[in-house]
């Protein structure tokens, strides 16, 4: 159908086909012409929240939460007025964009530009207004600097559509400003909180100059799939400065990749916390996205990666986000961006549809393949649940022996740290491979005051170690004596907790302050008083005393003399490591320092805890600059390198377990797959003779697998929760093995605990679908190398 | 019988199912084998680096010293013990030792150490520790007033070859004997349990400082032929000694010297336990004195059979897969034979015989390649550099070496073949459940 031009009667309704039919002016000229095809208010709202396209507004939303968390803020009611703030801000500029672009949208876009005269040309500036007024009113309920910086930025948005600059036309300016629909949120939301040293600090300039390239590498992507309408309409853009598609679609490329790269050297440079690079996983997904728009040269389909891009972009703000700061808040305002994002083409509030674009397009094919996939499983469904319990049999037990294996590692570094050795460990030269009694520490208050000085330290205790000689009647056992203080140990060291606490004191009680003291206390001349001693459970049994009896401890002191005392055993303890129990004696501090010759301020060690592990590393490197590059100063892997390299065995054997397991299930895989193919020879003879295409086919074959591996990966893991969940709380018991445990490098609490590790288990899932992604090529390949006759012949 | 030959003949009609069922058995075996088998290496290794190194096959003891280990558990005129168990055609040494703890010293510094007394010649042919020496030479019989001490212990005490050092023990009748003794030799164990501990003297020696003399001892250390019939020589052992149960001398008890102080009710003394030994003779093996790592290697164990079960779980569930395959692909067939008079058990036979043509080939093919791999990481063992506890028994240091033997093979081939029975039976139902109208119907 085909309607005369000139004969056009301006305000006669025209469907979205009639519409369509219009020369490129005329459809220009009829919106311009006042026509206003809706009249309820609530069709006009909804085709304003159309045209404002909430869809790309959540990165804002996004990074306004990013910028809030990334200063420090904790909640406050002012975030839903920035988010709203933040989310006006790219609806306006949509809001913007299309009331200044008709002429291009003609061009690329029809239907948006019909929706426009649905809406009525003075409606959309009415709403314009509106929104960039309601804009600043929110700005001024926040507080100041963010009403002064949004008046700073707004002629800026204001004029990236408009006349005079109509900065978009402007390819480098254009895109900064366009990169500020991110970066403003994200300033915004460090603003928020006037407390917060935003502007600063070096870390915040570093993020909002990140942020700043990676929008712009996003504008120039945003770009290309305009790069023939904007060709026609003669605009200048950042792609069509280009003189084709594929060299400005490879520009994007280029800068896309080098703006997400940029993390790693302000990591380096230690402006950013070194988990955001785990965010750089999304790389993967937007080089294969970019090389796609490389390939298509179409502008349809152009916008179809433009869409998958905006979906990468929230993908890679959301991990920054919850990497930077795993809150409620912050995981509200993801799962509600989410919501937005694909719950908007279901209630059609996107202008930028499929079926608005000019082209046709062919992009449901996924879908279309997906859905056969799933219902080809399904027609032999008794193969495929066999084939799904093998899969999520191993996915579970997968996840089971990681979950397993982190619980059980980190358990080993933890109960070997509160049995005494801690995270560092501090000493003279190389005091402890000889634990000689003339190399001692001066505890000054130089030192006292670096040590307190460091945030990362939680506790710290100082100790003295020497090795002497123990003895009882005839019996006698070489052990190293350790000094400790009763105050201070307990924060850093488990031994004073009791065992129906789950603790190692099996008898007596611990250390107390007054344990070195010796004669008669209090003028009491009927108890003699003798200094305390904690010995473990091996030397308890082989002397055969009890708590309450007296042993003779020998040592040599600082001098050389060999000094003697008589002590009373307070306390017996027990862990499960054999020769710690039988060699470690404890006594009080100031006891071993006058056995030692030592002055109230000479020790031996300073025993530190950090908050974190992983502040141990660093926390050392810095005591070794700052402290004294003299003494020893040993981080926990370096005092037991035998555990470390206990945990990397025991990281093979489960390597070696699970790769087992998982080319049992490939093969399993693999007949499945294969049977399957020959079963559809014929039907797969059909569906080429008339026209599929072989990938598509081999991708039907893959996405079959994809099902399985995706439905065994939700099984498995449902299936392994509960028992995660016991072996979480209450964990497995290997009490029975004794002095076996040691070996197993087992030290204090016999019972191994299974952790449940967010990334290790997304791990697991990648590897299985990749595998069986891998494995499914060669029954892929076996159904398209056939031939079609004999293939139908087939039966 | 025809049933063989359809057998047969009916897996073969897929050949690329059966393959793949065949790689799933064969799989299956020949990595479990290999895995078992350098698990089974290492074990040995452990066991090997420890009875070698110090603690020999088999220790006798007074009664009660292996718990105690006090100077007043000793064995006193062992020699005709000695002779008699030497005797024994699976013993290829005994050595007599005496073990005490000690304080040594050098210049400024002392460290407590265990001090053992050997007869420098046997201990050569019951245990390997002379080949630890790093510098200086190993005691020979004659040698007195020398030491061997650990690297360890030197380090701590700043001791060098040659240098004089003072030892000191409190005898077993309570006296503090000290002695000046040079270094002869200086020791790295391999194990740092005895390298912080070990120093080692003559027994002549040692007998003067814990004032055994030359007639008493702490313990007889047996190396045995060969490792296999250790409880069998351990019994032996026993039923010799317990004609001897006169030679371990007189009980002694020190209660006369201890107790003089009675009246001051000091905890010292109160406590006779422990001094006292009891007649009679303690017969250990390694598995008795290496309580640790028996345990460890029964935890292993536990942890190797787990993850058989799980993997074979795994090819359970695959092969049930493929012959529910293969009998729906036949359902007709299967229709059409029993319409013709072949019982449902006939059947079910034929696909058992099917499925263990399947195991059986699966087996060999993974049994051979198992085998021939560990044979291969037997002759050709791989070093691996480990500061793992377990691995740090003695001096030998364990390598990634495959030992096959007779369990290594039968564990995984028993999997097998249960598998190789469990799959097809789950999936006969559906032949029990046919009806031959509906399934000659089926296309």
């Amino acid at each position: 159908m085909s309607i005369p031009s000139s004969s056009l009667p301006p305000l006669k309704k025209l469907t979205l086909g009639e519409f369509q039919e219009l020369p490129i002016d005329l459809k220009i000229n009829y919106v311009c012409s006042g026509v206003e095809l809706e009249h309820h208010f609530i069709d006009k709202c909804k085709i304003i929240i159309m045209l404002g396209r909430p869809r790309t507004c959540m990165v804002g939303v996004l990074a306004y939460a990013l910028g809030y968390s990334y200063v420090g803020n904790t909640y406050a009611p002012i975030v839903f007025f920035g988010a709203l703030l933040s989310f006006l801000w790219s609806f306006s500029a949509n809001l913007h964009n299309t009331y200044t672009d008709f002429k291009e949208d003609a061009y690329n876009l029809p239907g948006r530009l019909y929706l426009v005269a649905r809406l009525g040309y003075r409606n959309l500036h009415r709403s314009l207004v509106v929104c960039n007024v309601l804009k600043l009113v929110i700005a001024a309920f926040m507080n100041l600097p963010c009403l002064i910086f949004a008046a700073l930025v707004q002629p800026l948005v204001h004029q990236y559509s408009f006349p005079p600059l109509r900065l978009k036309c402007r390819p480098i300016i254009g895109v900064w400003v366009f990169s500020l629909a991110v970066v403003s949120p994200f300033v915004l939301g460090a603003l928020s909180q006037p407390t917060s040293h935003f502007l600063f600090s070096k870390e915040s300039v570093a993020m909002t100059l990140f942020l700043t390239g990676w929008f712009m590498a996003k504008g120039f992507f945003k770009n290309v799939p305009d790069y023939y309408g904007d060709k026609a309409a003669k605009l200048t853009t950042s792609a069509t400065i280009f003189s084709s598609w594929k060299s400005a679609s490879i520009f994007t490329f280029v800068c896309t990749v080098v703006a997400y790269l940029v993390l790693i050297p302000i990591v380096i440079l230690d402006l950013a916390p070194w988990q955001v690079l785990i965010s750089l996983i999304w790389l993967i997904p937007v080089v294969i996205n970019c090389l796609k728009l490389i390939a298509v040269d179409d502008g349809a389909k152009g916008n179809y990666c433009l869409k998958v891009d905006m979906l990468i972009s929230v993908g890679f703000i959301i991990t920054l986000l919850l990497l930077i700061k795993f809150s409620i808040l912050n995981i509200v305002v993801t799962v509600f961006s989410l919501f937005i994002l694909f719950g908007s083409d279901w209630f059609g509030i996107d202008s930028r549809r499929n079926q608005d674009t000019s082209g046709g397009s062919n992009l449901g094919d996924e879908m279309i393949i997906a859905k056969i996939a799933w219902r080809n499983l399904w027609r032999n469904r008794r193969r495929t649940l066999i084939t799904l319990c093998v899969m999520s049999f191993s996915v579970a037990f997968m996840i089971y022996m990681v979950s397993l294996a982190i619980g059980y590692h980190k358990g080993i570094i933890a109960n070997s740290v509160k049995a005494g050795t801690s995270h560092i460990q501090i000493h003279k030269d190389t005091f402890h491979s000889v634990l000689k009694s003339d190399l001692f520490l001066e505890w000054d208050s130089k030192i006292e005051e670096k040590i307190r000085g460091y945030s990362e330290i939680k506790a710290y205790s100082l100790r003295i170690k020497s090795l002497g000689l123990a003895s009882y009647t005839n019996k006698a056992q070489n052990i190293t004596l350790w000094g400790v203080d009763p105050k201070t140990e307990p924060t850093i060291s488990v031994f004073h907790n009791e065992a129906k606490n789950k603790g190692p004191l099996v008898e007596g009680s611990y250390l107390k302050e007054t344990d070195y003291l010796e004669g008669y206390l209090d003028n009491n001349p009927h108890v003699f008083h003798l200094p305390g001693v904690l010995i473990g459970k091996k030397l308890a049994e082989h002397f055969d005393i009890r708590v309450g009896s007296s042993m003779v401890i020998t040592l040599q002191s600082a001098g050389g003399e060999v000094k003697q005392n008589l002590f009373q055993v307070r306390g017996i303890f027990q862990t499960l490591i054999p020769t710690y129990d039988a060699r470690t004696v404890v006594i009080h501090h100031k006891m071993a320092q006058k056995m030692l010759s030592y002055s109230p301020s000479q020790f031996s060690e300073i025993a530190i805890i950090v908050n974190d592990y992983s502040d141990m590393k660093p926390l050392a490197k810095k005591l070794k600059s700052d402290v004294s590059s003299s003494l020893e100063i040993l981080t926990w892997d370096e005092i037991h390198p035998n555990l470390v390299d206990f945990i990397r065995v025991d990281n093979v054997f489960i390597i070696f377990f699970v790769v087992t397991l998982f080319v049992v299930t490939s093969i399993g895989i693999v007949i499945t797959l294969l049977m399957s193919v020959f079963e559809r020879v014929h039907e797969f003879g059909v569906m080429l003779a008339i026209g599929m295409k072989e990938t598509s086919l081999k991708s039907l074959i893959m996405a079959e697998s994809l099902w399985l591996s995706i439905v065994s990966c939700i099984c498995g893991s449902i299936l392994i929760s509960p028992v995660l969940y016991m072996g979480q709380t209450q964990g497995i018991d290997v009490s029975y093995m004794l002095e076996g445990a040691s070996l197993w490098a087992i030290s204090l609490d016999p019972t191994i605990y299974t952790e449940f590790s967010i990334l290790a288990t997304l791990g697991c899932y990648i590897l299985v679908i990749f595998v069986t992604l891998i494995v499914s090529l060669y029954p892929a390949k076996k159904a398209t190398k056939m031939e079609i006759v004999q293939a139908m012949n087939f039966v | 019988m025809p049933i063989y030959k359809m057998a047969w003949r009916n897996i073969w009609r897929n050949k690329r199912r059966t393959g793949l069922s065949i790689a799933v058995v064969g799989f299956c075996t020949g990595i479990l084998i290999l895995f078992i088998a350098i698990i089974n290496g290492l074990q040995e290794q452990i066991i090997k680096s420890s009875v070698n190194t110090f603690t020999s096959y088999i220790q006798v003891h007074r009664k009660g010293f292996h718990q105690e280990k006090s100077l007043a558990g000793f064995m006193e005129n062992t020699d005709a013990i000695q002779k008699q168990i030497h005797e024994h055609p699976h013993v290829e040494g005994v050595a007599a030792r005496i073990l005490s703890s000690a304080l040594i010293s050098h210049e400024n510094y002392s460290s407590g150490c265990l001090v053992v007394g050997i007869e420098p010649s046997n201990e050569r042919k019951v245990t390997f520790f002379y080949r630890g020496i790093k510098e200086g030479d190993f005691l020979e019989d004659q040698d007195e007033n020398t030491i061997l001490i650990t690297k360890t212990i030197a380090q701590r005490i700043s001791a060098e070859l040659n240098s004089e050092i003072t030892i000191m023990v409190q005898g077993y009748n309570g006296s503090l004997e000290a002695k000046i003794l040079k270094i002869k030799g200086i020791l790295d164990l391999g194990n740092p349990d005895l390298n912080q501990n070990l120093v080692v003297v003559t027994r002549k020696t040692a007998g003067e400082l814990t004032g055994y003399k030359n007639d008493k001892i702490s313990e007889l250390a047996i190396r045995l032929k060969e490792n296999k019939g250790l409880q069998k020589t351990t019994n032996d052992i026993r039923d010799i000694l317990k004609k001897h149960e006169s030679f371990s001398g007189e009980l002694v008890s020190e209660k006369d010297e201890l107790f003089i102080e009675e009246d001051l009710e000091d905890n010292f003394i109160k406590t006779e336990k422990g001094i006292e030994f009891e007649k009679g003779f303690e017969v250990l093996s390694w598995q008795d004195l290496l309580k640790a790592i028996v345990q460890f290697i029964q935890f292993e164990n536990s942890v190797v059979h787990f993850i058989l079960v799980i993997v074979y779980i795994a090819a359970i569930l695959i092969l049930f897969n493929v012959f529910i395959m293969s009998i729906m692909e036949r359902k007709k067939e299967f229709g059409i034979m029993k319409a013709l008079g072949t019982k449902s058990p006939q059947l079910v036979f034929m696909v058992c015989v099917e499925s263990f043509i399947i195991v059986i080939v699966g087996i060999v093919v993974g049994s051979t390649i198992g085998v021939a791999a560990s044979l291969t990481l037997y002759f050709f063992p791989l070093e691996i550099a480990s500061a793992v506890d377990i691995f740090n028994q003695g001096m030998l240091r364990p390598q990634v070496l495959a030992i096959l033997n007779l369990k290594c093979l039968l564990l995984p081939i028993i999997g097998a073949l249960v598998t190789g029975l469990i799959a097809p039976l789950l999936a006969c139902r559906e032949i029990t459940k046919l009806n031959p109208a509906e399934a000659m119907r089926s296309s």
